[in-house]
């Protein structure tokens, strides 16, 4: 559930996803579910040379599954907690 | 737990010299550190290889190196 | 803290630089700022290291991103920095 948690905290910021096919979107994060499925919103497709199909593409909804990464700014994590939510997460898992 | 002939394997071995063979073919070889019912694995001085020790030596971890379950095709003991 | 479990070797290492190895001949090293059991994390200062043969040679190139998530499916293997 961490990462669940930490990804609604993103909501309506923009990030940058990077699918396992190489293709990158980014977009407004509206929403997301506890497979990391990913609504985006306002989407540009970096490299519309490459996939001019996804040049009149304006919103998405992502299977969690062909995620390879999320790129995020600094700004929108707050480390300290997120370390600790990892911990307290680690030890809910032991038992 | 109920033990079977699997875990007791797998708890028998923790603390031998181990190979981890993996999907991609990259092969492991190292002192079992620890292993979980996901077979991730952590191995201590572990050296990597492709397919076979016999090919050369790809790689020397002077750390513990942590492998994840999904990955591996099977541990045996050396 | 027991250390029987191969995962509790990355709750060790939060706030640490590690280096990940990933499918499709990437590589990854930053500090780790979070992890599950599935593997997934996020790193932050990460330098993603990708190898390609472009006409028969060895290619890598980098990128570098201030705060990055990996899904889990894709690592393969997890260490620390030399």
């Amino acid at each position: 559930m961490l990462f669940f948690s930490f990804f609604k905290t993103l909501v309506d910021q923009e990030v940058t996803v990077e699918l396992k096919n190489d293709i990158e979107l980014k977009g407004t994060l509206k929403s997301v579910d506890q497979f990391l499925n990913l609504k985006l919103d306002n989407i540009s497709c970096n490299d519309t040379d490459k996939y001019p199909h996804l040049s009149s593409v304006r919103n998405m909804f992502i299977r969690g599954s062909t995620v390879r990464y999320v790129y995020l700014q600094k700004n929108m994590v707050d480390t300290n907690l997120l370390q600790d939510a990892a911990r307290r997460e680690a030890m809910s898992e032991k038992k | 737990m109920s033990s079977t002939v699997s875990t007791d394997f797998l708890s028998s071995i923790i603390g031998r010299p181990v190979s981890v063979k993996l999907h991609s073919g990259m092969l492991y070889q190292g002192k079992l550190e620890s292993i979980d019912g996901f077979m991730n694995v952590a191995l201590s001085n572990a050296t990597e290889h492709y397919e076979n020790s016999n090919n050369g030596l790809l790689h020397k971890y002077p750390n513990e190196v942590f492998v994840r379950g999904t990955q591996v095709l099977y541990i045996s003991e050396i | 803290m027991s250390l029987d479990a191969p995962l509790d070797l990355l709750k060790l290492n939060l706030d640490e630089k590690i280096y990940v190895k990933l499918r499709g001949a990437r590589e990854l090293s930053g500090i780790l700022q979070a992890f599950d059991s599935h593997c997934n994390i996020v790193l932050s200062d990460a330098i993603e290291t990708k190898y390609e043969l472009v006409d028969g040679e060895l290619k890598s190139t980098e990128r570098n991103s201030e705060m990055l998530f990996v899904r889990g499916d894709s690592v393969t293997l997890i260490t620390t920095e030399e």
